[in-house]
């Protein structure tokens, strides 16, 4: 498969309001393939929002790309002025976020808000426009389009304001569609079938997504393969169906173990003390030379409060950075 | 044998809100619709449902914080229902309430432990040394640590301030508490933590829990029975084990269906 998004080597900090610095990430690396799911596996302040952000140059105010690179279709995206970017963002890379509700305009209706999107985009005509906005709130909406076209997003629930908002994305017809956290806000009914519609839509369109989420059992579903991001920093990249059966990084083994792998499971569960990962991540802003999952870790070796490990593979496209494995 | 009475008794309740302007050619819709249910002393009863089934609305009316517009709730032997406002006032300290998000209801300005002490220092039954002392005691027994009184709101995790939430609602003592969503905008590693916390609270002091969550796997680790709520009625109610083992109702299966699984099919063929 070829290579839609190669990300290399990227640092990135925050500067909050006392000009002190926070590295949120350090040395990320990945490559994104054309027609795949890659999962983006990662905890509050991992760097996961960051990472998605980066990608389009999109950073809160105070985030600074230290340094770093990140191509996309023979641009270097961190270096692009924002004239090229604008025919980038929303076009060939489109972005969902997590509150539907703060992404769509309030007074605005649906079908308008998408017919903006691909007016941004492409030289037609409004009626042209809607009707091609039309055509891709049916590709989300198996019935209701009619309504749903001329609602102001109030009348909607979460789950179909959700719907509007990926429909806006795959309007173009992008190359990358990166979701962050798209469902963490829904209940388990709708969650399931957002998530359906993303394989659905990943299918037919034959996009690369880039699907960012907390949530393992999110991933155990539709990714091919998952990068896992522990403070800033990927411990572990390989095939979901690896990484999920056996783990090998600590803190990926450490987070499954402290799952219930279903309802079923859980009833095994009832009331017995669950497994969990002991004390809190690392503040990042405290600099330390070691292993950054070390302070947790329960395999803590000598070396590990030393240096940071590097990443090795430990069989075909799987890597770990881990000094149990070599690091 | 003693014949245990439950601590938590709602029968018939329906809870009924006028149309809003916007929507007033609609009927009056019942948020809550002819619920009966008990809970029992040191047991968890916990509530599934979707969003807008009415599992809040039927913990607001628990807490008596809505009026419900018929049916009778019992706390403790004491007809809530059959009160007036001044003597909810007396009551309302036996049931506490924690949400989803905790830092909408805490004074970002105040540190930890004023957080904690505000309901002694509302009730002023005791001494104000006495108030610290006993917030103090309170951020201990949720896992906070000794120097966690100082710091203020900011500088706490989002696991961490729902660790504060539970301190300040376990603050006056309640005979139940009400988890309203109080899990589910936690990080995965972080909601085992809680789960434990929760776990070894109740078994420490015997505090009666509602547990409100559209999760049906939170529901099977905490609830010893599990009630599911669809359109403002319990469609399916029972022991934790027979509701997720044998559903008997469409819904239910429905919910079972959609949970998040580790070890299912996945929708991608994989030919790719």
């Amino acid at each position: 498969m070829p290579t839609v998004l190669e990300v290399r080597d990227l640092h990135v900090d925050y500067r909050d309001a006392r000009a002190k610095i926070k590295p949120a990430l350090e040395g990320v690396s990945f490559t994104l393939r054309a027609g795949e799911i890659l999962g983006v596996l990662g905890e509050s302040g991992s760097g996961k929002s960051t990472l998605s952000s980066t990608v389009l140059r999109l950073l809160a105010p105070g985030g600074k790309i230290r340094s770093g690179s990140v191509r996309y279709d023979g641009h270097e995206i961190l270096s692009q002025s924002e004239r090229e970017l604008e025919k980038i963002r929303g076009a060939r890379i489109a972005i969902v976020f997590q509150e539907a509700s703060l992404a769509l305009h309030p007074t605005l209706r649906v079908g308008e808000q998408v017919a903006r999107v691909i007016g941004a985009h492409r030289s037609l005509d409004r009626r042209a426009r809607l009707n091609k906005a039309r055509e891709v709130l049916a590709e989300v909406f198996r019935d209701d389009v009619g309504r749903i076209f001329s609602s102001y997003p109030h009348q909607l629930s979460g789950g179909q304001r959700q719907r509007v908002l990926i429909a806006q994305a795959i309007a173009c017809n992008p190359a990358i569609l990166i979701a962050d956290e798209p469902t963490a806000s829904l209940d388990t009914t709708t969650q399931s079938e957002i998530l359906s519609l993303f394989a659905e839509l990943q299918r037919r369109h034959g996009m690369a997504l880039m699907l960012i989420t907390h949530n393992p059992a999110i991933l155990a579903r539709l990714a091919d393969r998952i990068l896992v991001l522990y403070a800033g920093r990927v411990v572990e990249e390989g095939p979901a169906e690896v990484l999920l059966r056996s783990p090998q990084h600590p803190y990926l083994r450490d987070l499954l173990r402290s799952m219930t792998d279903s309802p079923e499971a859980a009833l095994l569960h009832h009331k017995i003390n669950l497994p969990t990962i002991t004390g809190v991540a690392l503040d990042l802003s405290v600099n330390s030379p070691g292993c950054v999952f070390a302070p947790r870790c329960e395999d803590r070796m000598d070396e590990c409060a030393q240096r940071e490990p590097i990443t090795v593979a430990v069989e075909e496209n799987h890597a770990v950075a881990c000094f149990k494995y070599g690091g | 044998m003693q014949i245990t009475e439950p601590l938590v008794k709602v029968e018939a309740l329906v809870k009924r809100y006028p149309p809003s302007r916007a929507n007033s050619r609609s009927e009056i819709a019942a948020a809550v619709d002819g619920i009966s249910l008990s809970i029992f002393p040191g047991k968890t009863l916990a509530l599934v449902g979707e969003s807008g089934s009415g599992k809040s609305t039927l913990a607001f009316c628990i807490a008596s914080m809505e009026k419900p517009t018929s049916g009778r709730i019992w706390i403790d032997g004491i007809e809530l229902t059959a009160m007036s406002d001044r003597e909810l006032r007396t009551t309302r300290p036996k049931v506490q309430l924690v949400f989803q998000d905790p830092a909408a209801a805490m004074n970002p300005r105040w540190t930890a432990l004023q957080i904690v002490a505000e309901p002694l220092v509302i009730q002023n039954q005791i001494a104000r040394s006495e108030q610290l002392d006993r917030a103090q005691e309170l951020l201990q027994r949720v896992g906070l640590s000794a120097d966690a009184g100082s710091r203020r709101l900011s500088e706490f995790s989002g696991g961490q301030r729902q660790r504060l939430a539970i301190a300040r609602a376990l603050a006056l003592a309640p005979k139940l508490l009400i988890l309203d969503e109080a899990f589910s905008a936690l990080d995965c590693s972080v909601q085992a933590q809680m789960v434990n916390l929760l776990v070894e609270l109740q078994s420490s002091t015997g505090i009666t829990c509602l547990f409100i969550t559209h999760d049906l796997s939170m529901a099977a680790l905490l609830g010893d029975q599990i009630a599911v709520m669809e359109r403002g009625k319990i469609v399916e109610g029972g022991d934790a084990r027979d509701v997720v083992l044998h559903p008997l109702q469409e819904s239910t299966r429905a919910l079972l269906a959609a949970s998040p699984r580790m070890n299912q099919p996945s929708d991608i063929p994989q030919n790719h």
